[in-house]
Formats: structure tokens, sequence, C-alpha cells
């Protein structure tokens, strides 16, 4: 037997570990979640079907371990407060316009509601199908697309969504 | 010539995601290409995609730890083509013991590392328990007391552990799992409570010293001799389940 699985674990990480900072918005929290899942997966390797999407079963764990892991906790709150936290790693290089622009949309990702910033991160950041997005979460395609749709509705730069703020800011300036 | 279906949002964003046929993306493409607002939104989108993926890509590289695991994990799934291994030989014209030499000769022969978390029947023998605990609770569900050992082995070829004559069998159950029957006795002890004993025939990367562990709120002692895997499962805690392992399995490696 070739080992096929290994190159194909190891190229599934970085896909798991983004997935992960999706879901726990905290880089550390997010490893740690990755880890217990491939533990989780070695325990119940016999439930993978070798004609199945490795990657999606995985996806699936990290997911399935995630919402395990909030019915827990009650520490969302002590997160949400350091939602737009952005590493500043990345920021430096494009100059202070991008930067502001990046973290605003770190900001905006992470307060997306969980259901919403999963499909993004899976759809939007990852490229995965809708099929597969539907089969990791375990929620129909249409739902998918749903979700995906007011995730980029809420991801869009205000004045662009078409809402009302810029309504009322226009109204004022003209009432001074 | 039919006039195209009118384009939908959705539809811009399944081209955007690569979900559209070629039919339908120049169809989406017709319609940016003849509609400004459109197209400044759907600009905006691939702008929050490359942002976010940028954001993303920050990561560094895995942990040492989580390779380890995830080479680990991959050693798991290369395996499993072994199973169905075992329809080669014809169980019932083997003796146990000439099976379990060629098992071990066939299957345990490449060297193992060795294992973090328990083997995937554990999870089985939880599962067990906790049906039986259930069975136990329910008046219409039947809770076998009798056991006959010479007719479990006829029939699933599954060595029953000897149990100390102070412990009382209050059900015994055939459960089904991926590698075969397996054999499910709730027993009754006098120190310990119930406990659950779990065998089935399948090998497995468990130790022949048994090793304890909690597992989904239960505890699991588990070991293996020859292709008969074992596991006692039971409220306690670890420790006291491994002491009770280890008796058992010295007393069946006696009759042997």
């Amino acid at each position: 037997m070739t080992p096929w699985t290994a190159t194909e674990i190891e190229q599934s990480l970085p896909r798991l570990r983004s997935y992960a900072r999706a879901l726990t918005r905290d880089p550390v929290a997010a490893d740690d979640l990755v880890q217990e899942a491939l533990l989780r997966a070695y325990e119940r390797a016999a439930t993978f079907r070798p004609g199945n999407s490795l990657r999606s079963w995985l996806l699936s764990i990290v997911h399935n371990l995630f919402i395990d892991q909030k019915r827990r906790e009650a520490s969302e709150q002590r997160r949400n407060a350091r939602v737009a936290a952005l590493d500043p790693g990345a920021v430096i290089q494009g100059g202070q316009e991008q930067a502001v622009w990046l973290a605003e949309v770190a900001a905006r990702f992470d307060a997306l509601p969980d259901e919403q910033r999963a499909v993004a991160s899976l759809i939007i950041v990852q490229g995965v199908s809708y099929q597969e997005a539907a089969e990791t979460l375990d929620v129909p395609v249409g739902t998918v697309m749903s979700r995906l749709h007011r995730a980029r509705a809420a991801l869009r730069e205000p004045h662009h969504a078409g809402n009302a703020r810029l309504h009322i800011v226009g109204g004022r300036d003209a009432g001074a | 010539m039919q006039e195209p279906e009118p384009v939908t949002d959705d539809e811009i964003e399944a081209y955007q995601d690569g979900e559209l046929d070629l039919d339908r993306r120049l169809a989406v493409e017709t319609h940016l290409a003849r509609n400004a607002e459109a197209a400044g939104r759907f600009f905006e989108d691939l702008r929050l995609r490359s942002s976010l993926r940028l954001i993303a890509a920050q990561a560094e590289e895995a942990p040492p730890a989580m390779r380890r695991t995830a080479a680990l994990l991959a050693d798991r799934l290369n395996e499993r083509p072994m199973r169905g291994f075992r329809q080669w030989f014809a169980p019932r014209g083997l003796s146990g013991l000439a099976m379990a030499a060629a098992l071990v000769a066939v299957v345990f022969l490449p060297a193992r590392y060795v294992v973090a978390s328990p083997p995937d029947y554990v999870g089985d023998a939880v599962e067990a328990y906790r049906t039986a605990l259930l069975r136990g609770r329910m008046v219409s569900q039947i809770e076998s007391p009798r056991i006959d050992i010479a007719e479990i082995r006829r029939s699933t070829n599954i060595s029953v552990p000897r149990l100390p004559a102070q412990w009382v069998v209050t059900d015994a159950q055939i459960f089904p799992t991926q590698k075969g029957p397996a054999l499910q006795i709730m027993v009754k002890t006098p120190t310990e409570g119930t406990l659950s004993i779990f065998a089935v025939r399948a090998p497995s990367d468990a130790p022949a010293e048994p090793e304890a562990v909690r597992h989904e709120g239960t505890s699991v002692a588990y070991w293996r001799e020859g292709d008969m895997s074992y596991a006692v499962t039971g409220g306690e805690a670890p420790e006291a389940l491994d002491t009770i392992a280890e008796d058992l399995a010295v007393e069946n490696q006696t009759e042997a």
C-alpha cells in the first residue's frame, strides 16, 4: 500500500488550521482544536471510508469538536472582546492603508455569526465546493448558499450593502 | 434564439465560487459587463476574498506535535486495507493459537509505533457499556443473565475471559462492531459495582499489558491477547479498572 494519506493529511493541515482559526478566532485555541481533531480522527479511523474525501472528513471532525467545545464553554464573550486583534506581521508589508483595510476586514469576519463564519471560511477563504461545505457542516447545499450570501452582505463595505447608514449620515450633514 | 434567463445575485456569487457551468458563466459575464453596479459589487467581493485569504495565510508552519499526530493518523488510515484480511483464513479450521500465530506473523511483524491513544474498538466497548446500562433500566428490554461460553465460542470464535467466582453476570449480549461480532458481558462485582467486559476477535494496537484511560466519561482498560482484543469498562477510576483488567488478563493466560 502506498502511504497516500501521509502527504494528503500533511497538505490538509494549513486548511484545518485556517478553518479552526475562523471558528475559534484564536490561534492557540485553533491549534489545540486541530490537534484534538487529529487524535479523534485517529480513534475513529474505522469510520473513514477510503472512497470519500479525507479533507471533508477531517474538516467535519474539526467542526463537530468545535461545536462540542462551544456547548461546554462560556468563554465566548472573552473572545469577542479581542475580536479585531490582528497579527501585525502581515499588516506592515502592505503599507498603512492596506493595514487598516485588512484589520477592518478581519474585524468584520470575526464579527460574523458562527454559522456564517464557518461557511465563509470554507468557501471564500479555502475555496471548497458548495457540496463539500454542505457535507462538512451536515446541512443542505441551499443552506450553505444562503449563509454564504448573508456572510458576503455583512462583509461588504457598509455603503455597498445599501443599508440606511449612509442615508442617516447624509441627512445630518444636510441639516447642519 | 431563446432569451437567456436573468442573472441573480446568487448566481454571481456562484460564478465567483466556481460553481457555474460554462453556459451560465457567459450569462453572468454578460450581465456584469453591462451592469456597472453589479460589477462594482462583484469586484468588492473579489477584494474581500483576497483580503481574507491574505489574513488567513499568515499562519506559520504547523507545530511539531501536530505534525507527529498527523503522521500517526496517516499510518492508521494506511493500515486499514488490512481489514478483511482475516477472511483469507478459515477461522473455524484453525485453532485459536495457530490463528493468533498467523496473525502475529503477518499483521504485527512490521515494527509498530507506540500508540498514544486507545484503539478504535475501545469506542465500541464504551458504546456497548452504555447500551447495556440503558437496557438494564428498561423494562421492555430483557437482559440475558445466562452465559454459555461454549456456545459463544462456537458461533463467534470469541474467547471469554474467566471471571472471578464472586462476580455475577447480569447480562450478556453479542454486539455488532466494524470488526465483527463482539461479546459484551455485564457483571456485578462485590467491590467495584457494575462493570462491562467487552471481547472482540480482531487484531488491534492494544498492548498486552492492560492500559487504562478515561474515555468520554467512563473508564476503560484495554488489552490484547493474540488476535483477541478486550476492554473492561465502568464508572470507576481508571486505576481501579487497570487492576481488574490485569487480573483478568493474567487469569486468561494461565487458562490458555
